[in-house]
This record gives structure tokens, sequence and C-alpha cells, in this order.
């Protein structure tokens, strides 16, 4: 995989705000997305990305080249930013046509039709003024623009964050659909992790100007890189623990808060010391009494009560207290909850799966 | 992207109703002064003949004129002085200003010191700027292109800087972003800023009459013309040529408040 676009030791200081030194490769027809709360620099750092701010140390390169060496025209990059940048005087069509008319030329009438049709703009086409559009339709007025160009590498600045929560998903697939399609390079910048984790193909977490994971949505998942990570993208059932012994890639680890003892898999670079101890609410297991137990989750079972019932669109979250005096949350589908008749106060015994439960050294 | 408008929180009842006096007070003063013209004008023709027309006509060309000229030289100035990151800025902001600040007789006196000796003497022989009309467009461009360079400057900074360099990034020259985007953005600004400049240049008369005088049909303009009515006791032709500059300012005013209130 060749490196489209990337940052090496890439550092930038506005006053009140640094970024990095941060390293980043996007690679050739991958999408990315960085993923972090807000104020920590997500569009700065795609703005460093895409030559509008200079490093103050380190450089920012477009294949061999450095980003601001490179004419802006003559990057290939567009960018959708998340004012969407349309142009209030003009009216839809020349709004749309707006990128390629940047260079005199006329759209592809092939690639037009295709992108006015799957982006739904037909209809809006004629309108006169972006003032009078939804902001979904301007969102896709100003995806369209950037599409026509054909860009190599497509940045998008949260797109869907104005948009209303229905109109988002259908949004994020359609984002989906098209890199799917035509693989252009995206980097995606937003403060939501589901989306992040429905997009990306690999997804940065960047925390206070600095990337401090970069993986495959599924290594984020199980395995968060430190404990600021875990806390961002889960900040359920995190407690501080204390390695006992290791054997055979199997960590006992003692939860210190309520004097229990768990096993996990994960033995990688904590050997021994303070760690914080993690399970995603979804690896949770609820033990159906009448069941017997499958290997997967025949260890670190706790007992306890449903302290508290949260009904979600389609899933449940449940709080166990286990008798140790742990909170321990879970998320399960609805009909999951139903058969195991799940109800405040009720019973019942968990598994935290050894496979599923990350360690994570603490500073001490 | 329209926002709904708010109703505006009415102020508190005690000063609520000092400020709707003061605003009453007010309108009461300047519709009496309007009243008092009008009144004045209607005692019918004063003795001494005013060729209206001719005055109407010389001063809407030289404050047309001037503005073209403010506009020609200040647009640019504007420009760069609203993108520039100069540490020169200020200072240049600062001399801009001066004409504003100054009595226009001092700025028309500068002006006839600077016309005397060289390099202003060359410009003087040249064109023939003291007692012609080159002198009264000279004279009123003085007085108003700082007015241009300002309100321009702030129509240029209501631009969107990152919407040019977008542009940019689409494959834009500097020339396109200029003609397709910055200009087209800042377009209500500018048209205000000559709009201005033109009911400024119109009313103008201090600067104009110490360069250019007041010579009937060459350099006699509205305001210069009602100066010259009075001196000579003409009270209603004065009245009558104050109600043709009313007249004319309203309108343009007006015009200024349409094209403010169209946005893009």
């Amino acid at each position: 995989m060749t490196a489209v676009l990337s940052a090496r030791r890439a550092a930038l200081d506005l006053g009140a705000f640094s970024l990095g030194p941060l390293d980043l490769d996007v690679r050739e027809g991958e999408y990315l997305v960085l993923v972090g709360p807000s104020g920590a620099g997500k569009t700065v750092l795609l703005e460093t990305l895409i030559g509008w701010f200079r490093p103050a140390s380190g450089e920012v390169a477009l294949g061999d080249h450095p980003v601001a060496a490179v004419p802006p025209g003559d990057r290939g990059i567009a960018y959708v930013p998340q004012d969407l940048g349309l142009l209030l005087h003009l009216d839809i069509r020349s709004n749309l046509t707006w990128g390629v008319d940047c260079r005199g030329m006329a759209p592809d009438p092939e690639l037009f039709a295709t992108l006015t049709r799957v982006l739904a703009l037909d209809r809006i086409l004629d309108r006169r003024r972006p003032g009078t559009l939804s902001r979904g339709e301007q969102q896709r007025v100003a995806l369209g623009r950037a599409l026509l160009t054909r860009p190599r590498i497509l940045a998008l600045d949260e797109p869907c964050a104005a948009l209303d929560p229905h109109l988002r998903r259908e949004f994020q697939l359609l984002l989906r659909r098209l890199h799917r399609e035509r693989r252009t390079t995206v980097v995606h910048i937003t403060h939501d992790r589901e989306e992040a984790f429905l997009l990306g193909e690999r997804i940065g977490v960047l925390l206070d100007g600095r990337i401090h994971q970069l993986a495959t949505p599924r290594e984020l998942y199980d395995r968060p890189r430190d404990t600021r990570v875990a806390r961002f993208l889960a900040p359920e059932n995190l407690w501080h623990g204390r390695i006992l012994s290791t054997e055979a890639g199997e960590v006992a680890v003692d939860i210190e808060k309520a004097g229990l003892t768990l096993r996990s898999s994960d033995g990688a670079g904590t050997a021994s010391g303070r760690v914080l101890v993690g399970i995603r609410p979804e690896e949770v297991m609820l033990l159906h009494p009448g069941r017997p137990l499958r290997p997967q989750v025949e260890h670190n079972i706790v007992s306890g009560s449903i302290e508290e019932l949260l009904l979600l669109d389609g899933r449940v979250q449940a709080t166990l207290r286990t008798d140790e005096g742990l909170a321990v949350v879970t998320r399960l589908p609805l009909c999951a909850a139903d058969d195991l008749e799940l109800r405040v106060g009720k019973r019942i015994r968990a598994s935290l799966k050894a496979r599923s439960l990350y360690l994570l050294p603490t500073a001490e | 992207m329209t926002r709904p408008q708010l109703d505006a929180p009415p102020p508190p009842a005690p000063a609520g109703r000092l400020a709707g006096t003061t605003a009453a007070v007010l309108i009461g003063f300047l519709v009496l002064l309007l009243v008092a013209l009008v009144r004045l004008a209607a005692t019918g023709p004063g003795e001494g003949h005013i060729a209206f027309a001719q005055l109407l006509g010389l001063s809407v060309f030289a404050a047309a004129g001037a503005t073209f000229l403010a506009l020609l030289l200040g647009v640019p100035a504007a420009f760069w002085l609203a993108r520039t990151r100069s540490r020169f800025r200020r200072v240049l902001t600062t001399i801009l200003d001066v004409p504003t600040m100054l009595s226009p007789v001092a700025v028309g006196t500068a002006l006839v010191l600077f016309l005397r000796d060289p390099p202003g003497s060359w410009l003087d022989h040249g064109v023939g700027i003291l007692f012609g009309l080159a002198g009264v467009l000279l004279a009123q461009f003085t007085v108003v292109v700082a007015l241009v360079v300002r309100s321009s400057e702030a129509a240029f900074a209501a631009v969107d800087p990152r919407l040019e360099r977008l542009s940019e990034l689409y494959g834009a020259s500097r020339a396109r972003v200029l003609t397709r985007v910055t200009l087209p953005l800042a377009r209500p600004g500018l048209l205000a800023a000559s709009v201005l400049a033109f009911a400024r240049a119109l009313g103008e008369f201090g600067a104009t009459v110490t360069v250019a005088g007041t010579i009937p049909g060459r350099t006699e303009t509205l305001a210069t013309g009602l100066f010259l009515a009075l001196e000579s006791g003409n009270l209603a032709g004065a009245a009558q040529l104050a109600l043709v500059l009313v007249g004319v300012a309203g309108s343009v005013l007006l015009v200024l408040r349409i094209l403010g209130e169209r946005r893009p």
C-alpha cells in the first residue's frame, strides 16, 4: 500500500492549541476516519494535511512532494469543510459545477448525471440559492461538487454532524457506498464514534492534538491501546486492577475495588503492576440459568442483581451490580433481554469473557 | 442560510420612555429644519438667476467622477488592506483616515499648497486643476477616498477567505477567485461604499471651494452655489438649492438602504 498523503513528525502551534507532533499515512484508496472529541484538533489536522496550515516542524507530503510545494489546484484534493463553503450568490447548478468550473472545464455529463441521481439532486438542481435548501440538501450539493472534480483525495470535515439523526445514517451509508464503488481515498473527521466504526477502514483516534491509536475498527474495539483511547471509545466498564500472575498467555488480575480476580487473555505488553481493566458492554454475556456454558464464557463469572434497565432503540442497556459491589454495564438486543426475563432486581450471572477483557498499563 | 428574525427585547420602561422621547425630539428637529427650508423656498423666486439644471448636472458629474476615481484607487487598496498581514497596516489606515477627520477647508488648503510646487504643480500645469472642473473632482476625491477604502475594506474582510482557498484547491486562478468569488461576495458592501462616497462628494463644500472656487458653469456646484446665493442675500434661492441637495442625497441614501437589505 502506498501512502498518498503522509505526515512526518508534523507539529503545529496555534497559541492556545497545539497539534502533534504526529505521524500519519493515508493509503491509496482507503477510507480513513479520524475520530476525536470536540477540541481535539481534528479540523486543524485535516487542514494541515491538505496544505492550508504549514506545520511549524516536521512535514506533510503529498506523494513525494511537500504538500505546500504543490500548487493548490494540482493537489487533486477536494475538501468539504464543516460549513460546506457553498457560494451563496450562485444558484444550485453553478454551485454543483463550481469545482470543475474553477479549472475552466465543463463537468463530465455522465458523471454529472450519475451523481445528481445518486445524491438525489435532480429536483433541487434548478433552485436559485443554496440558502433555500435544507441542511441535508446543502450537504449533498457540497459532496457532489467535490466528487464532480474526480479528486484523488476527498477530505470531509464532519459531513454528517449537522444532519437529523435519521438522515445521518442514510448519508453515512451513501458515503460508504460511494467509496466502495469509486475507491477514492477519503480522509473523514468526526466526533461520532459510531460513524467512525461504520465508515472507517482504518480509524485514527485523535486526542489533544495527537493520534493515540490508528487501527482497524476491530482492533480498536478489541484492544484500545491506552487508557485515554479506552475512556474515549467506551467509558463504561473500566476498573483499576493489579496483575497477580501471568501463565501461558493468561493473565490473572485482581480488581481492587471489588476484591475480585478475573482472567484475561490480553497478555500483550503488561507483564506486571497496575492496570486498567476494561470490557466493552457488548462483550459482557448475561447467562441463561438453564443453559450449559459454552467454553468462551466459562471464566470470569460474576453474579449479582440488575440495578438499572434502559431501553434503547431495539437494544437494552443493563447495569449489573455484582455481589462484590462492581457495576458492570452490558448491552444486548431487546429479544435477548426478553428471553432472559430481565427486570430491575432480578438475580443473574454474567461472564466477563476472558478473550474480551483488555488490560492497559496505567501511569503508576 | 436564513435565520428566523427574533423580535428585539423592549428596553426597560423608564429608559425606554427616555429613548423614545429623544428619538421624537430628534426627528422633530430635523422635520422643523426641512419645514423652514420649504417655507423659505416657497417665498418665490428670489432676486438673481439660479441655473438649477446646470448646477445639478455639474454636481452630479463631478461627484460621479470623484466617486469613480475613489473606487478605482480605493477598492484595490482596500482589498490589499483587508488581506495583508503587514505590520504597516495600522499606520496606513491611520494616514488614510486623516482627510476624513480634518476640516474640508484644511484639506483644500493642503491641496492648493501641494499644487503650487513640484510635483503637484506639474499636475496643475498638465491638467489645469486650480479653479477648474478637475479641481472640483480632485477636491471631492481627496475627501471621499478614505471613506471608500474604509467601507470596501470592511466588505472584503467580511468575505470568508476559506471560500477563496477552497476555490484555489479546486484549481481556480487568482483572477477567477477574485472575479467569481471575492468581488461578487463583497458586492453589496462595495455598492454601499460607492453610494456613500457619491452622497458625500455631492454635498462637499469646503475643499471644493478652496481648490476650485465657484465659477458659474465651470466649477460651481449645488453646494457652492448654495453658499453664493446665501452670500448675495438670495435666501429663497439658497433654500431651493438646499432642497435639491436634500432630494438627491435622500434618494441616494434610499438606494443605499435597499442595497444594504438585499443580501446575496
